[in-house]
Protein backbone atom coordinates (compact mmCIF):
# COMPACT_ATOMS: atom_id res chain seq x y z
CA UNK A 1 0.00 0.00 0.00
CA UNK A 2 1.18 3.53 -0.88
CA UNK A 3 2.69 5.58 2.33
CA UNK A 4 -0.16 8.71 1.27
CA UNK A 5 -2.66 5.84 1.38
CA UNK A 6 -1.89 4.49 4.52
CA UNK A 7 -1.67 7.46 5.92
CA UNK A 8 -5.33 8.86 5.20
CA UNK A 9 -6.48 5.51 6.26
CA UNK A 10 -5.53 6.39 8.94
CA UNK A 11 -7.51 9.40 9.87
CA UNK A 12 -10.28 7.28 8.66
CA UNK A 13 -9.67 5.16 11.29
CA UNK A 14 -9.62 8.07 13.44
CA UNK A 15 -12.51 9.26 12.91
CA UNK A 16 -14.41 5.97 12.74
CA UNK A 17 -13.06 5.33 16.55
CA UNK A 18 -14.75 8.46 16.95
CA UNK A 19 -17.77 6.45 17.08
CA UNK A 20 -16.94 3.14 18.01
CA UNK A 21 -16.42 4.09 21.97
CA UNK A 22 -18.26 1.63 23.37
CA UNK A 23 -15.16 -0.95 23.29
CA UNK A 24 -13.44 1.68 25.35
CA UNK A 25 -13.42 2.43 29.02
CA UNK A 26 -13.52 6.01 29.04
CA UNK A 27 -14.24 6.19 32.86
CA UNK A 28 -11.05 4.66 33.19
CA UNK A 29 -9.63 7.19 30.54
CA UNK A 30 -11.17 10.43 32.59
CA UNK A 31 -9.42 8.69 35.77
CA UNK A 32 -6.08 8.25 34.10
CA UNK A 33 -6.36 12.08 32.67
CA UNK A 34 -7.87 13.75 35.73
CA UNK A 35 -5.70 16.75 37.03
CA UNK A 36 -2.79 15.76 34.45
CA UNK A 37 -0.74 18.29 32.80
CA UNK A 38 0.03 18.26 29.11
CA UNK A 39 2.97 19.28 27.22
CA UNK A 40 2.24 20.25 23.53
CA UNK A 41 5.98 20.06 21.64
CA UNK A 42 6.97 19.86 18.04
CA UNK A 43 8.61 21.68 15.34
CA UNK A 44 7.39 25.56 13.36
CA UNK A 45 3.98 25.17 11.78
CA UNK A 46 2.90 21.52 13.00
CA UNK A 47 0.02 22.65 14.52
CA UNK A 48 0.74 23.35 18.18
CA UNK A 49 -1.58 26.26 18.69
CA UNK A 50 -4.15 24.91 16.45
CA UNK A 51 -4.36 21.41 19.23
CA UNK A 52 -3.79 23.89 22.31
CA UNK A 53 -6.68 25.80 20.78
CA UNK A 54 -8.87 23.48 20.34
CA UNK A 55 -8.05 21.51 23.59
CA UNK A 56 -8.47 25.01 25.88
CA UNK A 57 -11.64 26.70 24.22
CA UNK A 58 -13.01 23.97 21.86
CA UNK A 59 -12.28 25.53 18.56
CA UNK A 60 -9.88 25.30 15.62
CA UNK A 61 -9.04 29.04 14.90
CA UNK A 62 -9.80 30.41 11.99
CA UNK A 63 -6.87 32.72 11.35
CA UNK A 64 -3.24 32.13 12.91
CA UNK A 65 0.30 33.34 13.15
CA UNK A 66 3.36 32.12 14.27
CA UNK A 67 3.86 31.41 17.68
CA UNK A 68 7.11 33.87 18.05
CA UNK A 69 6.62 34.00 22.55
CA UNK A 70 5.52 31.33 24.37
CA UNK A 71 1.66 32.43 25.85
CA UNK A 72 -0.40 30.81 28.71
CA UNK A 73 -3.34 28.69 27.71
CA UNK A 74 -5.94 28.90 30.80
CA UNK A 75 -7.47 24.95 30.97
CA UNK A 76 -11.03 24.39 30.98
CA UNK A 77 -13.62 21.60 30.95
CA UNK A 78 -13.21 19.43 27.70
CA UNK A 79 -16.06 17.74 26.10
CA UNK A 80 -15.66 15.40 23.56
CA UNK A 81 -18.38 12.91 23.11
CA UNK A 82 -18.20 10.56 25.95
CA UNK A 83 -15.02 11.98 27.22
CA UNK A 84 -15.11 15.12 29.98
CA UNK A 85 -12.12 16.20 32.04
CA UNK A 86 -10.15 19.51 33.09
CA UNK A 87 -7.51 20.18 31.32
CA UNK A 88 -5.09 22.05 33.34
CA UNK A 89 -3.21 25.34 32.12
CA UNK A 90 -0.53 24.98 29.91
CA UNK A 91 1.61 26.81 27.54
CA UNK A 92 2.08 27.51 23.89
CA UNK A 93 5.33 27.61 23.09
CA UNK A 94 7.67 28.47 19.96
CA UNK A 95 8.61 25.69 17.92
CA UNK A 96 12.39 26.94 17.11
CA UNK A 97 15.55 24.87 18.38
CA UNK A 98 16.13 28.52 20.28
CA UNK A 99 13.32 27.22 22.44
CA UNK A 100 14.65 24.06 23.61
CA UNK A 101 14.40 25.48 27.04
CA UNK A 102 11.05 26.86 27.25
CA UNK A 103 10.38 23.23 26.21
CA UNK A 104 12.26 21.64 29.07
CA UNK A 105 10.75 23.49 31.49
CA UNK A 106 7.58 22.66 30.14
CA UNK A 107 8.46 18.67 29.94
CA UNK A 108 9.29 18.39 33.23
CA UNK A 109 6.49 19.33 34.76
CA UNK A 110 4.17 17.39 32.40
CA UNK A 111 2.52 13.88 32.77
CA UNK A 112 1.74 13.60 29.44
CA UNK A 113 3.55 14.97 26.32
CA UNK A 114 1.96 15.67 22.51
CA UNK A 115 4.95 15.89 20.03
CA UNK A 116 3.66 16.87 16.75
CA UNK A 117 5.54 15.89 14.13
CA UNK A 118 4.56 16.58 10.11
CA UNK A 119 4.08 13.49 8.93
CA UNK A 120 3.14 14.35 5.02
CA UNK A 121 6.80 15.36 5.46
CA UNK A 122 8.02 12.27 6.91
CA UNK A 123 5.90 10.31 4.33
CA UNK A 124 8.14 11.99 1.59
CA UNK A 125 11.47 11.80 3.06
CA UNK A 126 11.40 15.47 3.58
CA UNK A 127 15.75 15.69 5.00
CA UNK A 128 14.85 18.93 6.60
CA UNK A 129 11.83 17.58 8.30
CA UNK A 130 13.57 14.68 9.29
CA UNK A 131 16.43 15.70 10.66
CA UNK A 132 14.55 18.34 13.07
CA UNK A 133 12.45 15.40 14.49
CA UNK A 134 15.42 13.60 15.45
CA UNK A 135 16.99 16.74 16.57
CA UNK A 136 13.87 17.06 18.61
CA UNK A 137 13.96 13.33 20.01
CA UNK A 138 17.64 13.12 20.95
CA UNK A 139 16.50 16.33 23.71
CA UNK A 140 12.98 14.69 24.45
CA UNK A 141 15.35 11.43 25.14
CA UNK A 142 17.80 12.90 27.23
CA UNK A 143 15.44 14.76 29.04
CA UNK A 144 13.69 11.57 30.08
CA UNK A 145 16.82 10.19 31.20
CA UNK A 146 17.25 13.32 33.86
CA UNK A 147 14.12 12.81 34.73
CA UNK A 148 14.44 8.98 35.21
CA UNK A 149 15.19 8.96 39.09
CA UNK A 150 12.75 11.80 40.04
CA UNK A 151 9.29 10.92 38.91
CA UNK A 152 7.08 9.10 36.89
CA UNK A 153 8.12 9.53 33.23
CA UNK A 154 5.47 11.13 31.28
CA UNK A 155 4.06 9.47 29.06
CA UNK A 156 4.40 10.09 25.41
CA UNK A 157 2.57 10.48 22.32
CA UNK A 158 3.61 10.96 18.59
CA UNK A 159 1.30 12.74 16.89
CA UNK A 160 1.61 13.11 13.26
CA UNK A 161 -0.38 16.28 11.95
CA UNK A 162 -1.49 17.28 8.33
CA UNK A 163 -2.24 13.67 7.38
CA UNK A 164 -4.86 15.49 4.80
CA UNK A 165 -2.14 16.95 2.72
CA UNK A 166 -0.36 13.49 2.48
CA UNK A 167 -3.49 12.46 0.59
CA UNK A 168 -6.55 14.89 -0.20
CA UNK A 169 -8.37 12.02 -1.03
CA UNK A 170 -8.11 10.69 2.25
CA UNK A 171 -11.77 10.52 3.34
CA UNK A 172 -13.16 8.62 0.66
CA UNK A 173 -10.84 5.95 1.24
CA UNK A 174 -12.66 2.54 1.70
CA UNK A 175 -12.57 1.19 5.53
CA UNK A 176 -11.33 -2.41 4.19
CA UNK A 177 -7.67 -0.12 3.56
CA UNK A 178 -7.73 0.18 7.64
CA UNK A 179 -6.00 -2.89 8.76
CA UNK A 180 -2.63 -2.45 8.14
CA UNK A 181 -2.03 1.26 8.84
CA UNK A 182 -0.57 1.25 12.10
CA UNK A 183 1.97 -1.06 11.47
CA UNK A 184 3.13 0.48 8.18
CA UNK A 185 3.36 3.93 9.73
CA UNK A 186 5.53 2.59 12.69
CA UNK A 187 7.36 1.05 10.02
CA UNK A 188 8.76 4.08 8.61
CA UNK A 189 12.14 4.45 10.01
CA UNK A 190 12.18 8.22 11.30
CA UNK A 191 8.88 6.99 13.45
CA UNK A 192 10.92 4.06 14.47
CA UNK A 193 13.76 6.05 16.27
CA UNK A 194 11.24 8.23 17.95
CA UNK A 195 9.35 5.97 19.25
CA UNK A 196 13.34 4.36 20.53
CA UNK A 197 13.90 7.44 21.66
CA UNK A 198 11.03 8.23 23.36
CA UNK A 199 11.88 5.17 25.76
CA UNK A 200 9.95 1.95 23.57
CA UNK A 201 6.50 1.62 22.27
CA UNK A 202 5.24 0.74 26.11
CA UNK A 203 5.55 4.28 26.96
CA UNK A 204 5.21 5.69 23.22
CA UNK A 205 1.95 5.97 21.36
CA UNK A 206 1.52 6.66 17.75
CA UNK A 207 -1.60 8.56 16.67
CA UNK A 208 -2.14 10.09 12.80
CA UNK A 209 -4.61 12.36 11.83
CA UNK A 210 -5.31 16.03 10.27
CA UNK A 211 -6.34 19.48 11.94
CA UNK A 212 -7.96 20.83 8.76
CA UNK A 213 -11.41 21.37 10.32
CA UNK A 214 -13.09 20.77 13.61
CA UNK A 215 -14.12 17.70 12.95
CA UNK A 216 -10.77 16.24 12.07
CA UNK A 217 -9.39 17.84 15.35
CA UNK A 218 -12.05 16.38 17.08
CA UNK A 219 -11.54 13.08 15.39
CA UNK A 220 -7.49 13.43 16.60
CA UNK A 221 -7.72 14.32 19.75
CA UNK A 222 -10.28 11.18 20.16
CA UNK A 223 -7.73 9.07 18.71
CA UNK A 224 -4.82 10.45 21.24
CA UNK A 225 -6.96 10.42 24.29
CA UNK A 226 -8.34 6.37 23.33
CA UNK A 227 -4.36 5.25 23.28
CA UNK A 228 -4.05 6.62 27.50
CA UNK A 229 -6.28 3.57 27.99
CA UNK A 230 -3.93 1.24 25.83
CA UNK A 231 -1.12 2.69 27.89
CA UNK A 232 -1.69 2.12 31.05
CA UNK B 1 21.67 51.50 13.53
CA UNK B 2 23.86 49.35 16.02
CA UNK B 3 25.10 52.50 17.31
CA UNK B 4 21.66 54.68 17.38
CA UNK B 5 19.12 51.76 19.24
CA UNK B 6 22.01 49.47 20.97
CA UNK B 7 19.02 49.22 23.94
CA UNK B 8 16.67 46.61 21.32
CA UNK B 9 16.84 43.35 20.36
CA UNK B 10 15.05 41.65 17.64
CA UNK B 11 13.71 38.29 16.69
CA UNK B 12 11.36 37.12 13.89
CA UNK B 13 10.52 33.84 12.64
CA UNK B 14 11.54 32.69 9.41
CA UNK B 15 8.43 32.76 7.01
CA UNK B 16 9.57 29.34 5.43
CA UNK B 17 9.49 27.86 9.22
CA UNK B 18 12.81 25.83 8.32
CA UNK B 19 15.25 28.56 7.96
CA UNK B 20 17.01 30.15 11.18
CA UNK B 21 15.41 32.66 12.79
CA UNK B 22 16.45 36.25 12.13
CA UNK B 23 17.61 37.36 16.00
CA UNK B 24 19.73 40.40 16.53
CA UNK B 25 21.06 41.63 20.10
CA UNK B 26 22.26 45.10 20.65
CA UNK B 27 22.36 45.52 16.82
CA UNK B 28 24.49 42.42 16.04
CA UNK B 29 22.86 39.57 14.03
CA UNK B 30 23.16 36.20 15.72
CA UNK B 31 23.90 33.35 13.93
CA UNK B 32 23.51 29.53 14.30
CA UNK B 33 26.85 29.19 16.13
CA UNK B 34 25.46 32.11 18.99
CA UNK B 35 23.27 29.32 20.27
CA UNK B 36 23.67 30.67 23.99
CA UNK B 37 23.02 34.74 23.26
CA UNK B 38 19.89 32.98 20.85
CA UNK B 39 18.88 31.18 23.52
CA UNK B 40 19.13 33.66 26.34
CA UNK B 41 16.94 36.04 24.21
CA UNK B 42 14.47 34.08 23.33
CA UNK B 43 14.32 33.42 27.25
CA UNK B 44 14.04 36.87 28.03
CA UNK B 45 11.61 37.44 26.16
CA UNK B 46 9.36 34.21 27.29
CA UNK B 47 10.31 35.62 30.75
CA UNK B 48 8.37 38.99 29.43
CA UNK B 49 5.52 37.01 28.30
CA UNK B 50 4.75 34.88 30.87
CA UNK B 51 5.11 37.08 33.79
CA UNK B 52 4.70 40.25 32.25
CA UNK B 53 1.67 42.77 32.64
CA UNK B 54 0.41 43.38 28.71
CA UNK B 55 0.20 46.97 28.42
CA UNK B 56 -1.32 46.83 24.96
CA UNK B 57 -3.15 44.92 22.65
CA UNK B 58 -4.73 46.09 19.41
CA UNK B 59 -5.54 44.02 16.62
CA UNK B 60 -2.36 42.00 16.71
CA UNK B 61 0.33 44.08 18.43
CA UNK B 62 0.75 43.94 21.42
CA UNK B 63 3.03 45.08 24.60
CA UNK B 64 3.87 43.54 27.25
CA UNK B 65 6.34 45.06 30.53
CA UNK B 66 7.76 43.55 33.30
CA UNK B 67 9.92 46.08 35.36
CA UNK B 68 12.27 47.84 32.96
CA UNK B 69 12.13 45.31 30.45
CA UNK B 70 9.41 45.33 27.37
CA UNK B 71 8.79 43.28 24.50
CA UNK B 72 6.54 45.05 21.50
CA UNK B 73 4.93 42.09 19.31
CA UNK B 74 4.27 43.51 15.55
CA UNK B 75 2.60 41.48 12.33
CA UNK B 76 4.67 41.82 9.33
CA UNK B 77 3.00 42.69 6.50
CA UNK B 78 4.19 39.24 4.94
CA UNK B 79 2.80 35.55 5.76
CA UNK B 80 4.49 32.39 6.58
CA UNK B 81 4.57 29.66 4.01
CA UNK B 82 1.33 27.98 6.46
CA UNK B 83 -0.17 31.63 5.32
CA UNK B 84 -0.03 32.65 8.90
CA UNK B 85 0.30 36.39 10.20
CA UNK B 86 4.49 36.54 10.91
CA UNK B 87 5.31 38.90 13.61
CA UNK B 88 8.41 40.81 14.81
CA UNK B 89 9.21 40.55 18.26
CA UNK B 90 11.21 43.87 19.45
CA UNK B 91 12.71 43.72 23.02
CA UNK B 92 14.49 46.13 24.99
CA UNK B 93 14.75 47.99 28.34
CA UNK B 94 13.27 51.20 28.78
CA UNK B 95 16.13 53.47 29.89
CA UNK B 96 15.80 56.65 27.69
CA UNK B 97 11.83 56.82 27.88
CA UNK B 98 12.08 59.93 29.39
CA UNK B 99 13.17 61.13 26.56
CA UNK B 100 10.49 63.06 23.75
CA UNK B 101 12.46 60.95 20.89
CA UNK B 102 12.32 57.72 22.24
CA UNK B 103 9.11 56.24 20.69
CA UNK B 104 9.91 57.32 17.08
CA UNK B 105 13.39 55.81 17.55
CA UNK B 106 11.86 52.32 18.36
CA UNK B 107 9.36 52.65 15.92
CA UNK B 108 12.16 53.09 13.67
CA UNK B 109 14.50 50.44 14.69
CA UNK B 110 11.73 48.00 13.94
CA UNK B 111 11.27 49.29 10.45
CA UNK B 112 14.92 48.86 10.22
CA UNK B 113 14.95 45.52 11.48
CA UNK B 114 11.96 44.29 9.27
CA UNK B 115 13.90 45.83 6.01
CA UNK B 116 16.65 44.01 6.71
CA UNK B 117 15.26 40.75 7.19
CA UNK B 118 13.07 41.51 3.98
CA UNK B 119 10.00 42.20 5.47
CA UNK B 120 7.70 45.49 6.22
CA UNK B 121 5.45 47.05 8.53
CA UNK B 122 2.73 49.20 8.20
CA UNK B 123 0.88 50.37 10.64
CA UNK B 124 3.55 52.34 12.45
CA UNK B 125 1.29 54.32 13.98
CA UNK B 126 -0.29 51.88 15.87
CA UNK B 127 3.39 50.56 16.91
CA UNK B 128 4.09 54.22 18.32
CA UNK B 129 0.70 53.95 21.02
CA UNK B 130 2.18 49.93 21.67
CA UNK B 131 5.41 52.15 23.09
CA UNK B 132 3.89 55.15 24.22
CA UNK B 133 1.73 52.61 26.34
CA UNK B 134 5.09 50.69 27.74
CA UNK B 135 5.99 54.22 28.53
CA UNK B 136 3.13 55.21 30.06
CA UNK B 137 3.38 52.08 32.00
CA UNK B 138 7.10 52.79 33.74
CA UNK B 139 6.23 56.17 34.88
CA UNK B 140 2.92 54.71 36.37
CA UNK B 141 5.10 52.11 37.98
CA UNK B 142 8.32 55.26 39.02
CA UNK B 143 5.26 57.22 40.32
CA UNK B 144 4.36 54.27 43.04
CA UNK B 145 7.62 53.44 43.44
CA UNK B 146 8.35 57.10 44.32
CA UNK B 147 5.39 57.13 46.75
CA UNK B 148 6.64 54.59 48.04
CA UNK B 149 9.87 55.35 48.84
CA UNK B 150 8.50 58.65 50.37
CA UNK B 151 6.10 56.89 52.64
CA UNK B 152 9.12 55.24 53.71
CA UNK B 153 11.34 57.43 54.09
CA UNK B 154 8.37 59.68 56.08
CA UNK B 155 8.05 56.85 58.36
CA UNK B 156 12.15 56.52 59.23
CA UNK B 157 11.99 60.03 59.60
CA UNK B 158 9.31 60.03 62.48
CA UNK B 159 11.03 57.22 64.08
CA UNK B 160 13.87 58.92 63.74
CA UNK B 161 12.11 62.41 65.19
CA UNK B 162 9.78 60.83 68.11
CA UNK B 163 7.59 61.90 66.05
CA UNK B 164 3.31 60.80 66.46
CA UNK B 165 2.54 58.59 63.39
CA UNK B 166 -0.21 60.38 61.68
CA UNK B 167 -1.98 57.48 60.47
CA UNK B 168 -4.74 56.32 62.67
Amino acid sequence: MPLPIIIAVVIVLAATAATAAIVLNWDKIVTQLKGKKIAILGARGVGKTTLISFLTTGCVPESSKQTIRSGNAKGRRFSLRELDLKIKDTRDLPGGPDAYAEWKELFDEADLVFYLLRIDKLVESDAEAENRVRRDMKQIESWLKELKDQRPLPRLFIIGTHGDLANPDLTTLPENEQGNYQDRIRALPIIQECVQRAGGSHNTKVVLGSMKSKEETEALVFGIFSQVESQS
Amino acid sequence: MSERYPELSFQAQSLDNLALDPMEVNGCPLEEKDEEERERLVQRIAQVSKSGTRVFSEGSISAFRLGNEFILEIPSDQKDSAGRIAPIICYGHVSRESEKSWPDEVVSAIRDFANRIGRGVSDQAAVRRGIEAVKKNWISRLWVRIKEWLSALGRKLRRHLALPSLSP
